[in-house]
C-alpha cells in the first residue's frame, strides 16, 4: 500500500502543534509589562538570526543524521528570509498557475527541502515552565525537531504555529532543526498572486510559559451610547485568581477580578478606538498563583464593536466607508520576509496617503502588524491564507474549495487566524480568502468564523452572498458599481478589488470614486495593489534594475504582472498612489466664484475638522499672488460649513484659486501641517493683449531641388523638401531642434493598455504606422512664410490612415506656428493612444519650466493631484522609474512649456492663441520611444544626450484595463478628424517672457 | 436592436461567445433573486428584474459602453427605440452612470414574452408607460475582443 506523505495529506493539518490562541506575551512584573517589548517578556529567546541551510531536491533526499547532528560546513543564512531570495533554488512568479502538475493532493516529488540548523543555549531551564516555540511565517510545510526528536508539524504558511518543547529541551546547548519542504498540500490553498518561494520568512523564538499563566483571552466591547460594555473571558493553567486592569495610558488601572474565567467592566464616558482617531486603552491581565502574581499580559485595548444594522456595516454604532488597499507582504530586497521596519512605513505611508483600510491580501500578516493597524488606525478586512485559484486553469476553480475531504485544511486556516487576532480593534471584517470559488468548505469556513467571533465575514466569490455577510466583487467597472448602488442588495457591499495598479496608472479612480461616495450601500473599496513585488537585482555591470516573472529563468510566468502596486518596490510612492491620496481627501472643497462661497465638508466618519487648516492661494499665471487661511473648526462628520471667499482677478491673465488642506495635529505618520489635499478652481480668464513689437526685417526664401531656407533676422529654418521635416532650425546662433517634427500617434505602451495592444493596436499595426510625405509647397502670407506639408500616415498592410496636413507658418519674429489637421481614411476608428507631435531637442536643452498640471504626471483619467501652476524640473528627474519602462510623464492642461539650456536660450511651445482654453499635454524624455518601448527594465535604458518632446493635442487615459476597467468613454480618443495648432517660439537668453508675450506679428 | 424569441435561440445565435453566455445564465438566475437587487456575473454583466412600471419612463436613455438586454418575464413589453443620432439629447452621457438620454420619435416595437430583445449601442430605447410585469434587465460589457477577466 502506498505510504500517505504527510504533506500530501489535506486532512492533516499539523502534529503537535498547540491549539491557536491570542497572540500576546507574558511578564514577570507589571513594569516589564508596561514595556510591551518582546525580548523582555519571560524567558523570549530570539531564534531570527543565523542558523546553518542546506537545500536538498526533496524530502527523501535528506540524510535522517541531518535532523540530529549540527553540520557545521552548511552555509549560514539570515532568518527570517525566502531561501530563493537568497539564491537557493530557483524562484519562479505566476499569477495563479500552479508552477508544477496539478494532482492535488500531491506535488513533486523532486519538493525543494531546506534543513535550517541552530544551536539553542539555555543556561538554565525552570522545572515547572513550559517553553514553546513559536514561528509566525514558514512556507509551506515544516517540521521541528529539537536535539535529534521529532516535535511537530504544521502547514499554513502565513499562520502562525506553536510547539511546546520543554520535553526536549536540556539545560546547555540544544540542536534546533526546522525541515522545510517549499510544496505541499497546503500549497493548493497558497496559490495567491506573488513569487514562488519557500522558508523560514518571519520571526521564530521560544518563549518561557510559568504553570500559573494565561493561556489565552477574549476581550469584547459592547457600546452603549457614550459608555463601553467590556468583557473578557480567559482561560488560565493553574491560576488561583486573575485581576484585569484598564486605564487611560499613563494613569492608574482600574482593576477588577475576572471570575470563572469571566469578567465585565463598564468604561463611562468612552473613548472608543476608530480609524480618525484611534485611542488605545491599556489593559492588564494578572493572573495569580498561591503564590503570588505569577504572569502580568498587557494588551492595548481598542474599543470598538463592529455590527451590520440595517443593510450597513457600524463601528460603534457609525457608518463608514473603508478607503483601502490590498497589501501583500513585500520588500524589495527580502521578499515575503518583510520587517517590522517595512511593516511601520507601509502603514505610515497609508496614512499620509488618507488610506482608512486595509485588506491583508490573501494571507494572515505577522502578528505585529495588526498590532500597528490598531496603533495608527488603519482598519483591516483581515483575511486568512486561502488561495485555490489554480484550479481555474483546469476548469474547476472550486474543485477543492466545495471538496469534503479538504474541509479540516480550510477550517484550520479561518480558526487560527480568528483565535489569534481578535482582540484587535482594527479588524473590521474576516475574510475567507481570496479566488477559491465557492462550495461547502466555504460554508463550513463561516460557521467556525462565526463561532469564534461576531465580526462581518466576507469572502468574494461567494458572490451573491448567499453566506457571507457582505456582498464583494471585484474589478466591477464605475457604471457597474453604480447599477449596484441604483439596485442595493440588503447586504453591505464592498469593491475588494480595482484599480489595477499595474505601471502607470490607475486612471479612472475619481469617478470610481464619486460611485462609491453616491450610494451608502457600497461601504468599502480596496484598490489592487499596496506595492511593487520587484526584487532588487543588478546587471552583470552594476546597473540596478528589479526583478519579475521570467527573470529567473522560470517558465511559465506571468511576467511583469506582479508589478502592479502603487508602491515602487523601493517603498516609495508612484504617481497612481499620489492621485489616489487627492481622490479620497476626506476633506472636500468646493468653490462658487460667482456669489464668492467656499464649502468645506467633512468626508471623515468619527472626527470633526478641529486639526484641519485651509489655505487659500490666489494665483495667477501660475504664480501666487495672495494667499489667506481658514480654521473650519468643528465640523461634524457629513457637516459642511460655508464661508464667503472673494478672489480678486487680476484684469489681465488667468486667475486661479489654489486651495490646500492641512492637518495641524502632529502625528505618529506626519509632521503638523501636513497637506492632506489640494484643489484648484477657475476664477477668471482674461487673455493678454497683443501687442505690437519693433519691426523686424522681412523673410527671405531660397529653395533648391532638395530644400526650402527662410532666413529672417536671427532665425533661419530650413524644411526637407523631400520629407517636409525641419532639417535645422537656427536661432541666435544655436541650433533649435535636434530632430524634424513628426505627428503621431503612439507612445510607449503602458501595462494598463496591454489588452487595446494585443486585440486592437497590434493586430493593426498602429505602433509602427508609416509616414509618406506626398507634397511640400509654400507661400508668402503677409509677412510669414507658410510651408504646407502633405502627409499620409498609415499602418503596413491595411488600407486606412490618416491624410494629413501639416502647415509650418514661419513669423519674421523667428517663432514658426504649426497647423496640424487630419481626416482618417479606410475602415479604422478604435481608440488610439494619442495625437500629436515629437520632436528631438539638443541634449542641453534638459531645464523644463512649464504652466500647467503639475508637479507630478498626469492624464486626462488620473490629473486630480496635480493642480495648475507654474513648476520647474529637468528631463532627467520628470522621468518616471517604472519597473517596467513604459509612457511616463505627461502633464495636463499645459498653456506652455520651455525646455532650455543652463542659460536660458531653448524652446517654448505654446498655442498661438488662448492656450489657458486649449491646453495641451507633454512630455519630454532622456530616452526616446523606441528606447522605452523596447526596454524591460530600467537597466536597458540607455540616457541620450538628445531631448525626446511629446506635444499632445490629445493622449488617451489611462484607465487600469491590465485587470480592471477599460479606460472610460470621456478619456477615449479616436482614430478620426482631428485639427490643433502648436506655436514654437525659440528662447534666445533667460528672458521667457519674450517667447511668452503675444506679438502682433506683421 | 436584436430580439431573441427565446433563451435558446440566443443560444443558437451567440452561445459561443463568453459574454452571451453569461446573459443566458444571468436569465437563469435572475429571478431567484429579489426584487431589483443588482448582482454580477464576472465583470460582464450587471443583472437585476423589476417590475415595468418602475422600467417606464419619458426620455430614451442610451448607453456607450454596455448594452442592455431586457427580458419581460410574464407578458409582452413594448419600447421604443431609435439610433440616438435620430434623437434630441437632454442629458449629457456620463461615465458615472454609463447613461445619456434623448427625447424624440421612434418606432415602437413589443417584445413578447420571454423573449430577449438587446439594444445596439448606437440605440436608445424607452419602456412606454403603463405596462406591468417583471422585466429582467442586463447590462453587458461591449467589451468582445478581449475579456480575461474571469
Amino acid at each position: 500500500m502506498e505510504t500517505i506523505n504527510d504533506w500530501e495529506n489535506p486532512s492533516l493539518t499539523n502534529k503537535n502543534r498547540l491549539a491557536p490562541r491570542a497572540y500576546f506575551m507574558g511578564y514577570e512584573s507589571a513594569e516589564l509589562a508596561s514595556t510591551r517589548s518582546r525580548e523582555l517578556s519571560r524567558g523570549f529567546v530570539q531564534l531570527s538570526g543565523p542558523w546553518q541551510f542546506r537545500l536538498f531536491p526533496g524530502p527523501r533526499a535528506v540524510p535522517s543524521r541531518v535532523l540530529s547532528e549540527y553540520v557545521a560546513e552548511w552555509d549560514t543564512v539570515e532568518v527570517p528570509h525566502l531561501w530563493q531570495v537568497d539564491g537557493y533554488g530557483s524562484l519562479a512568479y505566476t499569477d495563479e498557475g500552479f508552477p508544477f502538475p496539478v494532482e492535488q493532493p500531491l506535488v513533486p516529488s523532486d519538493d525543494p527541502t531546506g534543513i535550517y540548523q541552530r544551536i539553542v543555549t539555555m543556561p538554565s531551564l525552570c522545572p515547572t515552565s513550559r517553553y514553546v516555540l513559536r514561528l509566525d511565517g514558514v512556507e509551506s510545510y515544516a517540521e521541528i525537531y529539537v536535539n535529534g526528536v521529532f516535535v511537530g508539524m504544521t502547514k499554513g504558511s502565513r499562520l502562525s504555529a506553536e510547539f511546546d518543547v520543554t520535553d526536549f529541551l536540556s539545560e546547555g546547548e540544544n540542536l534546533f532543526v526546522v525541515k522545510v519542504l517549499q510544496y505541499s498540500d497546503g500549497t493548493y490553498i497558497e496559490d495567491q498572486d506573488m513569487w514562488w518561494a519557500s522558508g523560514i520568512f518571519r520571526d521564530l523564538y521560544l518563549m518561557e510559559r510559568p504553570a500559573v499563566r494565561l493561556e489565552d483571552f477574549c476581550v469584547r466591547t459592547h457600546r452603549v451610547d457614550g459608555s463601553a460594555y467590556v468583557t473578557l473571558d480567559v482561560k488560565t493553567n493553574g491560576a488561583a485568581r486573575v485581576e484585569w486592569g484598564v486605564s487611560i495610558p499613563g494613569e492608574k488601572f482600574a482593576r477588577t477580578e475576572v471570575k470563572d474565567g469571566h469578567a465585565e467592566f463598564v468604561i463611562e464616558d468612552a473613548r472608543f478606538w476608530n480609524p480618525e482617531d484611534p485611542f488605545l486603552y491599556d489593559m492588564l491581565i494578572t493572573v495569580f498563583g498561591p503564590e503570588g502574581p505569577s504572569e502580568f499580559v498587557p494588551h492595548r485595548l481598542g474599543l470598538a464593536e463592529v455590527t451590520i444594522e440595517g443593510g450597513h456595516i457600524l463601528l460603534n454604532g457609525t457608518y463608514f466607508k473603508m478607503r483601502g488597499v490590498n497589501r501583500h507582504d513585500h520588500d524589495d530586497h527580502a521578499g515575503r520576509a518583510v520587517g517590522l521596519a517595512r511593516m511601520r512605513r507601509d502603514l505610515e505611508l497609508m496614512k499620509r496617503h488618507n488610506i482608512n483600510a486595509v485588506r491583508t491580501s490573501h494571507y494572515a500578516n505577522d502578528p505585529r502588524f495588526y498590532e500597528l493597524c490598531d496603533e495608527y488606525g488603519i482598519m483591516v478586512l483581515a483575511e486568512t491564507d486561502m488561495e485555490s485559484h489554480g484550479f481555474e486553469n483546469i476548469g474547476n476553480i472550486a474543485m477543492i474549495t466545495d471538496d469534503p475531504s479538504w474541509e479540516a485544511a480550510y477550517v484550520d486556516r479561518i480558526e487560527r487566524l480568528v483565535m489569534q487576532e481578535r482582540n484587535h480593534a482594527s479588524i473590521v471584517i474576516w475574510s475567507l480568502g481570496n479566488e477559491s470559488g465557492y462550495g461547502c468548505n466555504i460554508r463550513a469556513m463561516y460557521s467556525r468564523a462565526k463561532e469564534l467571533d461576531g465580526r462581518p465575514v466576507h469572502y468574494e466569490e461567494d458572490r451573491d452572498a448567499e453566506t457571507v455577510d457582505i456582498i464583494s466583487t471585484m474589478y466591477s467597472r464605475v457604471s457597474q458599481m453604480n447599477d449596484f448602488g441604483e439596485h442595493p442588495s440588503p447586504k453591505p457591499r464592498i469593491n475588494c478589488e480595482y484599480g489595477h495598479s499595474m505601471g502607470n496608472g490607475p486612471g479612472g479612480l475619481s469617478e470610481y470614486q464619486e460611485v462609491f461616495d453616491r450610494w451608502d450601500s457600497i461601504q468599502g473599496q480596496f484598490i489592487w495593489e499596496w506595492c511593487d513585488h520587484g526584487l532588487a537585482a543588478t546587471t552583470d555591470d552594476g546597473r540596478p534594475y528589479h526583478k519579475y516573472g521570467g527573470d529567473s529563468g522560470d517558465y511559465p510566468n506571468n511576467g511583469n504582472f506582479c508589478i502592479d502596486g502603487m508602491l515602487f518596490p523601493w517603498q516609495e510612492p508612484s504617481p497612481g498612489l499620489i492621485e489616489y491620496k487627492q481622490v479620497i481627501c476626506p476633506v472636500k472643497i468646493a468653490y462658487d466664484a460667482l456669489p464668492g462661497e467656499l464649502t468645506v465638508t467633512n468626508g471623515r466618519w468619527f472626527t470633526t475638522l478641529d486639526d484641519v487648516l485651509i489655505t487659500l492661494e490666489t494665483v495667477v499665471d501660475g504664480i501666487p499672488v495672495t494667499t489667506q487661511t481658514l480654521s473650519p473648526g468643528a465640523v461634524k462628520p457629513g457637516a459642511h460649513v460655508v464661508f464667503p471667499v472673494r478672489v480678486e482677478a487680476a484684469h489681465t491673465g488667468e486667475t486661479l484659486l489654489t486651495v490646500r488642506v492641512y492637518t495641524t495635529t502632529a502625528r505618529a505618520w506626519c509632521d503638523p501641517l501636513y497637506q492632506i489635499g489640494v484643489y484648484q478652481f477657475p476664477v477668471a480668464l482674461h487673455p493678454r493683449p497683443s501687442m505690437a513689437a519693433p519691426a523686424t526685417p522681412a523673410l527671405s526664401v531660397t529653395e533648391d531641388k532638395l530644400t526650402l531656407t527662410v532666413s529672417g533676422a536671427s532665425t533661419s529654418v530650413v524644411f526637407s523638401l523631400v520629407s517636409g521635416e525641419i532639417s535645422s532650425w537656427r536661432a541666435a546662433g544655436r541650433e533649435v531642434l535636434a530632430s524634424g517634427i513628426c505627428l503621431g500617434f503612439w507612445h510607449p505602451l503602458i501595462d494598463n493598455h496591454q489588452q487595446e495592444f494585443d486585440a486592437l493596436w497590434q493586430p493593426n499595426f498602429i505602433n509602427v504606422m508609416q509616414t509618406s510625405t506626398r507634397s511640400v509647397t509654400w507661400e508668402r502670407v503677409g509677412a510669414a512664410v507658410a510651408v504646407s506639408v502633405e502627409q499620409r500616415i498609415a499602418p503596413p498592410v491595411y488600407a486606412f490612415g490618416m491624410r494629413c496636413r501639416l502647415v509650418y507658418t514661419v513669423f519674421p519674429s523667428g517663432r514658426i506656428d504649426l497647423g496640424v489637421n487630419g481626416t482618417p481614411y479606410g475602415d479604422y476608428h478604435e481608440i488610439i493612444p494619442r495625437i500629436g507631435v515629437s520632436f528631438e531637442l539638443p541634449g542641453e536643452d534638459r531645464a523644463v519650466e512649464w504652466y500647467g498640471r503639475g508637479p507630478g504626471e498626469s492624464y486626462p483619467d488620473s490629473l486630480a493631484a496635480n493642480v495648475i501652476g507654474r513648476y520647474a524640473s529637468t528631463v532627467d528627474d520628470m522621468f518616471t522609474p517604472y519597473v517596467f519602462p513604459q509612457d511616463c510623464g505627461n502633464h495636463e492642461q499645459v498653456r506652455w512649456v520651455a525646455l532650455r539650456a543652463r542659460h536660458g536660450h531653448g524652446l517654448l511651445v505654446t498655442r498661438p492663441t488662448d492656450a489657458a482654453k486649449n491646453p495641451f499635454s507633454f512630455s519630454a524624455w532622456p530616452y526616446t520611444c523606441e528606447d522605452i518601448d523596447s526596454a524591460r527594465h530600467a537597466s536597458d535604458l540607455v540616457r541620450r544626450d538628445a531631448v525626446t518632446v511629446n506635444i499632445n493635442d490629445k493622449i488617451l487615459g489611462l484607465g487600469s484595463n491590465s485587470w480592471g476597467s477599460e479606460v472610460l468613454d470621456s478619456y477615449r480618443i479616436r482614430f478620426e478628424k482631428f485639427s490643433f495648432a502648436l506655436s514654437l517660439r525659440p528662447l534666445l537668453s533667460a528672458d521667457i517672457e519674450q517667447a511668452l508675450t503675444q506679438i502682433e506679428e506683421g | 436592436m436584436h430580439v431573441f424569441q427565446s433563451r435558446e435561440q440566443l443560444d443558437a445565435e451567440l452561445g459561443t461567445v463568453r459574454k452571451w453566455q453569461r446573459t443566458g445564465q444571468a436569465l437563469e438566475a435572475s429571478l431567484m433573486l429579489a426584487k431589483a437587487e443588482a448582482h454580477s456575473i464576472g465583470d460582464s454583466l450587471v443583472y437585476w428584474w423589476q417590475d415595468a412600471a418602475t422600467l417606464a419612463a419619458e426620455d430614451f436613455v442610451g448607453h456607450r459602453r454596455y448594452l442592455t438586454v431586457i427580458s419581460p418575464q410574464d407578458g409582452a413589453l413594448t419600447v421604443q427605440v431609435a439610433p440616438k443620432m435620430m434623437l434630441e439629447p437632454t442629458e449629457p452621457y456620463s461615465d458615472l452612470t454609463d447613461r445619456e438620454r434623448f427625447v424624440g420619435v421612434a418606432d415602437e416595437v413589443t417584445i413578447p414574452a420571454m423573449a430577449i430583445c438587446a439594444f445596439d449601442i448606437d440605440e436608445a430605447y424607452r419602456v412606454v408607460p403603463g405596462q406591468s410585469g417583471a422585466v429582467v434587465t442586463i447590462h453587458v460589457t461591449v467589451e468582445g475582443y478581449s475579456f480575461p477577466n474571469k
